[in-house]
């Protein structure tokens, strides 16, 4: 599976819900209209019939030509696109990402990740919305040296998933890090509800992770004041 | 330990904490000797900056003792006398090894709560509220200072700890304001007579200011700029500071104005703070602007606006006709206390600058929350009250 697998059959959904519906009752209004006689038929049916395509397909050829960003794929995916810019040079950033076992220490969905032989990886983690741990095996499939690292879950995986990250030069000193994560949940129709609620969960996670991870890279740690004093846990005056 | 904590709006409380501990590698623990409020904390207390929860500590200018380092940390040993920066920086992210170090991309550990407000995360400061990293404050017998070896400054052999102290935030602040704007010859303008507009007035005459005038309303404030700082007053309940100003300059207009006053801003015109106060007690505007107005209305045309006082969001009515039309510079931020921290004890240590005339109140910890309204309500001639945690 791979994250464009959904959009080769079927135009971009770029029409929101509401607009679907606004869409066909105006579009069939104007069908209506035009039957009935009167001025303009023919601009009354081509605009009704326009309406009602863009209604039924969710798909307007008018925002795809003024670039209206599709919506988030309804077919039970999560999907994270996010970057940042790290104070390190790219082959360094590259060369951590590359060791995929340095990834649970800052992506904090991830429990472990083993490389094996032949750019195989066995990897678990708890995923948002799951009960429990999850593991699965992966391998890499596409990798540019310094540029580009991409993997797949392996078919027979409990969750499809794929992830992408790009490396380039920004600056003196600097690389940009674009990442892009699919999960595909395994639960059936009620999945894509559930989907849709989960991605914003998922892309704030895979940002926080970044964030770690350029703490981690640039500084050697990662900021947290998990157990430090406050009021909140008094201590007894005898003690 | 005791520790100072936040319990709501006006509602300090002092508590028996556990003690701080080593949490990450390049921690340090300080064992505090002193540590002073500060105009923002008020901002704190009276309940205008978010994300603050019952039982946080609060506090973040402070000098004290190491007493025990993380593995990582290589400069500092056991026994070393410091000043600690109230902004906390990584040192190794774009920012900081640029020397903007209160732009830190690392230091918060908060950041998706910044990155919604302000579009980005900024460094940590110590006792500031979640939004800026949820740190535990100064205000307490010992506190935990992260990436300790950029942080702490040894404090030179004959200096103490009260002529020290307030090189951790308002001499720092005051400086930057000063060394962002002021050049040789300049005449600056300081809105504000508190400890950061004292600092920002001694500053402007080390950077080459030919003349400095600071306004306020509280008239022992401003004897205080006029004694110690060599300052012009006006006072601003008494009478227009834009014609004063204009008196005081032949006519143009200061060449840098300073705010050091920040988003509790209060107005001689009676109807602009009403309308300032009430949509911000109505939530309908976050910080009061009034300083920052009259700052902009006031500046020659072509000088420069120097802004640190403390601003949380939005402001309503902003003057940007007259910015624009002006040609102003805006120049603005919190400290970068690790810039400036290492030159300002060289001048303490030539006796060029001696900040301890701000400490008029040098009290117990347990007196925090008295403390803190006398600081509010400036009464008894304060200045800065700095606790002593060894004090009963």
């Amino acid at each position: 599976m791979n994250e464009n697998a959904s959009r080769r059959t079927k135009p971009a959904l770029n029409v929101s819900n509401t607009e679907r519906i606004i869409s066909a009752v105006a579009g069939g209004y104007l069908l209506c209209n035009a039957i009935a006689g009167g001025k303009g038929r023919l601009l009354k049916t081509g605009a009704g019939a326009f309406l009602l395509y863009r209604a039924i397909s969710g798909n307007c050829p008018v925002y795809s030509a003024l670039r209206k960003s599709p919506l988030a794929d309804p077919v039970k995916n999560i999907t994270v696109r996010t970057l940042i810019t790290v104070n390190k040079p790219r082959k360094e950033v590259y060369a951590f990402w590359r060791n995929l076992e340095n990834l649970p220490l800052f992506m904090k969905h991830l429990k472990t990740v083993q490389t094996m032989d032949n750019g195989r990886s066995h990897w678990e983690a708890n995923i948002p919305g799951l009960p429990g741990p999850v593991s699965w095996d992966a391998e890499i499939v596409k990798e540019e040296d310094g540029s580009l690292l991409k993997w797949n879950s392996l078919p027979g995986a409990t969750i499809d998933n794929a992830g992408k990250v790009m490396f380039s030069d920004a600056g003196e000193n600097g690389t940009e890090v674009r990442i892009l994560i699919t999960y595909r949940a395994p639960l059936g129709p009620a999945g894509e509800g559930i989907a849709r609620l989960l991605n914003p969960l998922f892309k704030t996670m895979i940002k926080e992770d970044l964030r770690n991870f350029r703490s981690y890279i640039e500084s050697g740690e990662i900021p947290t004041t998990k157990g430090q004093p406050s009021g909140r846990e008094t201590v007894s005056a005898l003690s | 330990m005791k520790a100072l904590c936040w319990n709501g709006t006006r509602k300090l409380n002092v508590e028996r904490v556990p003690d701080p501990s080593i949490l990450n590698p390049k921690d340090a623990i300080i064992r505090v000797a002193l540590s002073s409020v500060c105009g923002s904390d008020l901002h704190l207390v009276n309940g205008y900056i978010p994300t603050m929860k019952a039982g946080d500590i609060i506090g973040h200018e402070f000098n004290g003792e190491v007493v025990e380092t993380g593995t990582e940390v290589k400069k500092l040993k056991k026994g070393d006398r410091v000043v600690v920066g109230s902004v906390i920086g990584c040192g190794e992210c774009y920012y900081c090894t640029h020397d903007e170090w209160s732009l830190c991309d690392n230091s918060n550990p908060n950041g998706h709560l910044q990155e919604k407000m302000f579009g980005y995360p900024t460094a940590a400061i110590y006792g500031y509220s979640h939004l800026f990293g949820g740190y535990a404050g100064s205000h307490a017998e010992y506190i935990r200072v992260p990436y300790a070896d950029n942080g702490c400054f040894k404090i030179p052999d004959g200096i103490s700890w009260e002529q020290s102290l307030f090189v951790s935030d308002a001499v720092p602040t005051g400086y930057m304001a000063a060394d962002m704007a002021v050049k040789p010859g300049n005449i600056v303008a300081v809105w504000g007579s508190g400890g950061v507009g004292q600092m920002a007035v001694k500053s402007a005459w080390l950077k080459g200011a030919s003349c400095v005038i600071v306004i306020d309303r509280f008239n022992y404030r401003l004897a205080v700029a006029k004694n110690e700082g060599q300052a012009e007053t006006i006072n601003y309940a008494e009478v227009n500071v834009l014609e004063a100003l204009k008196e005081l300059t032949g006519g143009r207009g200061p060449d840098v104005c300073i705010d050091a006053v920040g988003m509790e801003a209060r107005s001689s015109n009676k109807l602009e703070y009403a309308y300032d106060k009430i949509k911000q007690d109505l939530h309908l505007q976050p910080d009061r602007a009034s300083v920052l107005r009259q700052a902009i209305l006031a500046c020659r045309k072509g000088g420069t606006v120097s802004v640190i006082g403390v601003y949380s969001s939005f402001v309503d009515k902003f003057p940007m006709g007259m910015l624009m039309n002006k040609a102003l510079t805006v120049r603005s931020g919190q400290m970068h206390a690790q810039k400036y921290i290492p030159h300002l004890l060289e001048l303490l240590q030539k006796g060029e600058l001696d900040p301890s005339y701000l400490l008029t109140h040098k009290w117990p910890l347990d007196a925090g929350a008295e403390g803190y309204k006398m600081f509010n309500d400036k009464t008894d001639n304060c200045m800065r009250v700095a606790f002593d945690p060894g004090m009963i």
